[in-house]
């Protein structure tokens, strides 16, 4: 590769480092507080396709510059993915801030910078081959959110955040002992380039252990059960953009680093697969069991998104194209069901002021678009017909009982029905059953760049849901590169 | 060099067992200061150089920085911690037992002859796994804190116990996100602290001006 390439590679993750670093020594001015960090994110995702387009042009499907950069195709869709959420979060929040959050106005600059340093250091984290190093930027990307968290300053919000805090911290920890242990024992650094031919050396209790290790880790990080507890205070005390940011990019570092270290080790002993299968199986049942009876719409969503994650971790770890391919359409999938249901969930929050659904419904008026979004954001978490769940969810239960785990997938169709029978329960209540007589029904004027965020999140689920082959080359290009990886 | 990993582990039980915060902090210096010796022990009998530099940033920061920062946030409240979970007694009995017998086991480790790891790897190991009893343990928030400064402690002296395999500077990176997250600890917590003051005086005002009105 010549200096160009590295030059592109690197302006994905020096971009927003630059604006954000701009923003943070600006201040409080209007235009460099909104108009930066979206420049910042539009080059990001310039610069993440021309590499995308260098990658499809090699024959190898893999850039590699001197053991640093270690990209592939997985590594190219968390970009954009991330990169894609971090600006319509940016677009979605200056109207929900100032009018929610506006006691802590002097500090929107610390907020947006704060989305743009992580969003920098999660690209970057995407991009290494060192697992150390990829280890060192996904914890500072999550160290940072905390301020996110905590942004209101309120008792819930700081408790939330300290609970985010220790689990996040100590349970990646494990999977930095993970990387310690297979480092001692293979005396060597492990880089992406070769943990594969390492794992397949070692000895298999060392293995497990190390494979163990990951899991504590990676599986705290993605908020998946027994890892849980800190995602449904996290998810409901944040503001609500913070939210779709933690669900749709926080949370999903969990999974790369999933990716390349538990399906590595999955694909060699197949005592970890049926571990992480048993797991992720627990985390489907048990999420959607625990969201059905939350009287908090962020909560309840909260515990449906662990749910629909453990339909990802078991797809992830199978050892087919179609199941690594479903759980990677599985990712793009919920990021884009939960955007929807937490900005629908942000917008109400907006016009009324609270998340409780009784609350809601008390001073419920006249809001337009909320309804027909979070009715698709719900059918979608039931897994119905057009929208990309559907596929998503489809191909990972084929690849479920293809690999002889045909209770895993019951439990997933039970599970997506429970959690689409929770939401949809909840807006039924919410939208369309009676109103009491005296009730007067306000029209709430919503501002366009929140409705419009929302829109584009639902016409991108369905559009994957009816015109898959959109999408599809990125997939391939994902899965070939973790089967390639992994084996 | 063994007796200072075993004086790190006794200090490291009396910060951890201590129900006085101020002197859980000042246990940790002590210990941290051991560690700073075994860092640069190891670096002058291994002759690496970087141990020194490494051993220079952790008297900075583990002595002195992340200290600081804990005393401060126990500044406005009682220096004593919370109930914990297990009762005082029984978890000493407990952290005897997880001290002693980690850190024999993890012994195991040294009859593997790897090639050029540092003997720091079993202490480091007995640190982490106690670490994470105690915060199972404990419920005050500035306790945690110290737990999870004793659980960073064990993994710090895992990397050192790597650092002839390792580019330089990810011990320092490391050490880096270390003081972000305790900044970001001790920022909620001082935080938490000055809401459940302000509720206090809040509580306080209401039940003088409940009296008043009763009079």
């Amino acid at each position: 590769m010549i200096d160009i390439d590295v030059f592109i590679v690197s302006m994905v993750f020096i971009s927003p480092i630059l604006f954000a670093s701009f923003v943070l020594l600006a201040g409080n001015k209007f235009t460099i507080n909104k108009i930066f960090p979206v420049i910042s994110i539009l080059i990001s995702i310039f610069c993440t396709i021309l590499v995308w387009e260098k990658l499809n042009l090699s024959e190898s499907k893999v850039i590699e510059v001197n053991q640093i950069f270690y990209i592939d195709g997985f590594s190219i869709l968390m970009q954009l993915m991330i990169e894609i959420v971090a600006l319509i979060t940016i677009l979605y929040s200056p109207q929900y801030l100032a009018k929610l959050y506006s006691h802590r106005q002097n500090k929107f600059h610390l907020y947006y910078s704060t989305i743009l340093y992580s969003t920098a250091f999660m690209n970057l984290a995407f991009v290494l081959n060192n697992l150390f190093l990829i280890y060192i930027f996904l914890e500072l990307s999550t160290i940072l959110v905390i301020y996110l968290i905590a942004f209101n300053l309120q008792k819930e919000d700081l408790k939330a955040s300290f609970k985010y805090l220790l689990f996040i911290n100590v349970g990646i920890l494990f999977s930095l002992l993970g990387i310690i242990l297979l480092s001692y024992f293979t005396g060597t650094l492990i880089f992406l380039s070769n943990i594969s031919f390492y794992v397949a050396s070692l000895p298999k209790h060392i293995a497990l252990i190390c494979a163990v290790l990951f899991i504590i880790g990676f599986f705290t990080k993605s908020g998946l059960i027994p890892f849980h507890v800190w995602l449904p205070d996290s998810y409901s005390e944040s503001p609500s953009p913070i939210t779709v940011f933690l669900a749709g990019a926080v949370t999903k570092i969990g999974f790369y680093g999933i990716v390349r270290t538990v399906t590595v080790f999955s694909f060699h002993f197949q005592e970890i697969q049926t571990l992480v299968i048993i797991l992720s199986s627990l985390s489907m049942f048990f999420g959607a069991v625990l969201a059905f009876n939350q009287r908090d719409l962020k909560k309840m969503i909260a515990y449906c998104s662990i749910s629909e994650m453990g339909f990802i971790a078991s797809a992830l770890v199978l050892n087919s194209y179609i199941g690594i391919l479903g759980g990677v359409f599985h990712i793009i999938n919920h990021t884009l069901m939960k955007g929807i249901l937490f900005f629908s969930t942000g917008i109400l929050i907006f016009a009324y002021g609270s998340s409780k659904i009784d609350e809601i419904k008390k001073s419920f008026g006249n809001i337009s678009w909320v309804s027909p979004m979070f009715f698709i954001g719900a059918l979608a978490v039931a897994g119905m017909p057009m929208f990309g769940s559907f596929l998503s969810s489809i191909t990972i239960f084929f690849a479920l009982t293809e690999s002889g785990f045909l209770w895993t997938s019951i439990i997933l169709i039970l599970s997506g029905f429970i959690s689409g029978l929770a939401l949809l329960r909840t807006a039924i209540f919410l939208f369309w059953s009676k109103k009491e007589q005296n009730q007067i029904l306000n029209k709430i004027q919503l501002p366009a760049s929140m409705v419009l965020s929302t829109f584009v999140l639902t016409f991108l689920l369905i559009i994957f849901g009816v015109f898959p082959e959109i999408i599809y080359p990125l997939l391939e290009i994902a899965t070939n590169g973790i089967i390639k990886m992994s084996h | 060099m063994e007796l200072i990993f075993i004086s790190i582990l006794i200090l490291t039980f009396f910060a951890g067992e201590s129900k006085n915060l101020r002197f859980s902090v000042y246990c940790l210096i002590a210990n941290s200061l051991f560690i700073v010796t075994s860092v640069f022990t190891m670096g002058f009998t291994y002759n690496i150089t970087s141990l020194y530099w490494i051993a220079f940033l952790d008297l900075l920061v583990r002595v002195f920085i992340v200290p600081l920062f804990i005393l401060k946030s126990i500044k406005n409240r009682i220096h004593s911690e919370i109930k914990p979970t297990i009762s005082h007694p029984l978890s000493i009995a407990l952290s005897i037992v997880v001290l002693s017998l980690v850190y024999h086991f993890m012994g195991i480790f040294k009859t593997m002859n790897l090639p050029q790891v540092l003997p720091s790897f079993a202490c480091g190991i007995t640190l982490f796994i106690y670490g994470l009893y105690l915060l199972i343990s404990k419920n005050d928030t500035v306790k945690m804190v110290i737990c999870f400064f004793i659980v960073e402690n064990g993994i710090h002296l895992l990397i050192i116990s790597l650092i002839p395999h390792l580019p330089k500077f990810i011990e320092f990176t490391l050490t880096f996100n270390f003081i972000v997250a305790i900044s970001f600890f001790l920022y909620i917590i001082l935080r938490l602290n000055e809401i459940l003051v302000k509720e206090e005086i809040e509580k306080l005002r209401q039940t003088k001006a409940i009296h008043r009105l009763e009079e």
